[in-house]
């Protein structure tokens, strides 16, 4: 039985392991991240990587209704969007939807949480500070498709 | 007896359940439409610091302090008050969901806030007091 109990938690560590997100660390690639054209404004979306709540769960982000990227524990992304009213949500159990103005040449960062829900856990977003944001984002892997690596053949072209 | 022993147990637990549910169903911030007088044209708008503290509490239960030393840009006004937003710092309020807001203040006392993305107005049911050095334009 010892065994069985054993085996169940490997299997746990492993399938919570499975959902941290890999990739370049920000710490890496902030120096490469592209300059925001004066006529848009940034979002940057990113989740910790505690895993004592929720940490299985990775829910899709939606900006102003579509579809923008994956939250995964440890990970990071961001879209360069025109500038006006935004409204950020993530597929949860339960659905809290953060809303904000995007200026031109605003730089804005959410932060996705899981909280407690009745049946599995419930991912919020909230607006933090700059100063908070990158101190956060320093350890996470970028999530996204806007950076290109440069050994890629698409990056090669450009 | 056992079957009213069941069936209590199970209302019970049912009760429980929709308890458990209920906690999890934050009551939205309570707000109205208003409209938002830009400052005028080609005028920036005065800033101006927070000399103290500034905590308060919404309907909703949620609640925050605003530090002292906080930077307000005035955006304009509503028949509420003047329409203060924070430079590089975060306000939202929150409720069942996250709005990022604008403090609204008449009379150096902070009434409530304006929630850009809605254009609407979410009063304090008690003001609080919210005092700045200005700083000029």
């Amino acid at each position: 039985m010892r065994n069985v109990y054993r085996a169940l938690s490997v299997l746990c560590v492993i399938s919570l392991l499975g959902a941290c997100a890999t990739g370049p660390k920000y710490s890496e690639i902030k120096s490469g991240i592209p300059g925001l054209k004066p006529t848009e404004g940034r979002i940057f979306v990113y989740r910790n990587t505690s895993m004592l709540v929720g940490g299985a769960l990775q829910p899709v982000v939606f900006l102003n209704g579509l579809k923008v990227g994956v939250s995964s524990p440890g990970g990071f992304f961001f879209v360069d969007r025109a500038p006006g009213p935004m409204e950020v949500s993530a597929s949860t159990e339960v659905e809290k939807r953060l809303t904000f103005d995007l200026a031109p040449g605003d730089v804005r960062y959410v932060h996705i949480y899981i909280g407690m829900g009745l049946f599995v856990g419930r991912a919020i977003p909230e607006l933090v500070d700059e100063a908070v944001a990158l101190k956060d984002m320093e350890g996470l892997s970028y999530t996204g498709s806007q950076l290109v690596p440069s050994s890629s053949p698409e990056a090669a072209t450009r | 007896m056992s079957l009213h022993l069941t069936r209590d147990r199970l209302h019970t637990f049912a009760a429980k359940v929709l308890l458990i549910a209920l906690s999890g169903c934050a009551m939205e911030v309570p707000y109205q439409p208003t409209t938002l007088i830009a400052n005028p044209a080609g005028m920036s708008g005065s800033t101006a610091r927070t000399t103290a503290l500034t905590h308060f509490r919404l309907s909703t239960g949620y609640e925050r302090t605003i530090p002292a030393m906080t930077e307000f840009v005035r955006v304009g006004e509503i028949p509420a008050g003047v329409v203060m937003r924070p430079i590089s710092y975060v306000l939202t309020v929150e409720g069942a969901n996250v709005h990022e807001a604008y403090a609204v203040v008449n009379g150096s006392r902070l009434v409530g806030f304006y929630l850009p993305f809605e254009h609407a107005f979410a009063p304090l049911s008690e003001s609080v007091p919210m005092k700045f050095s200005e700083r000029g334009e």
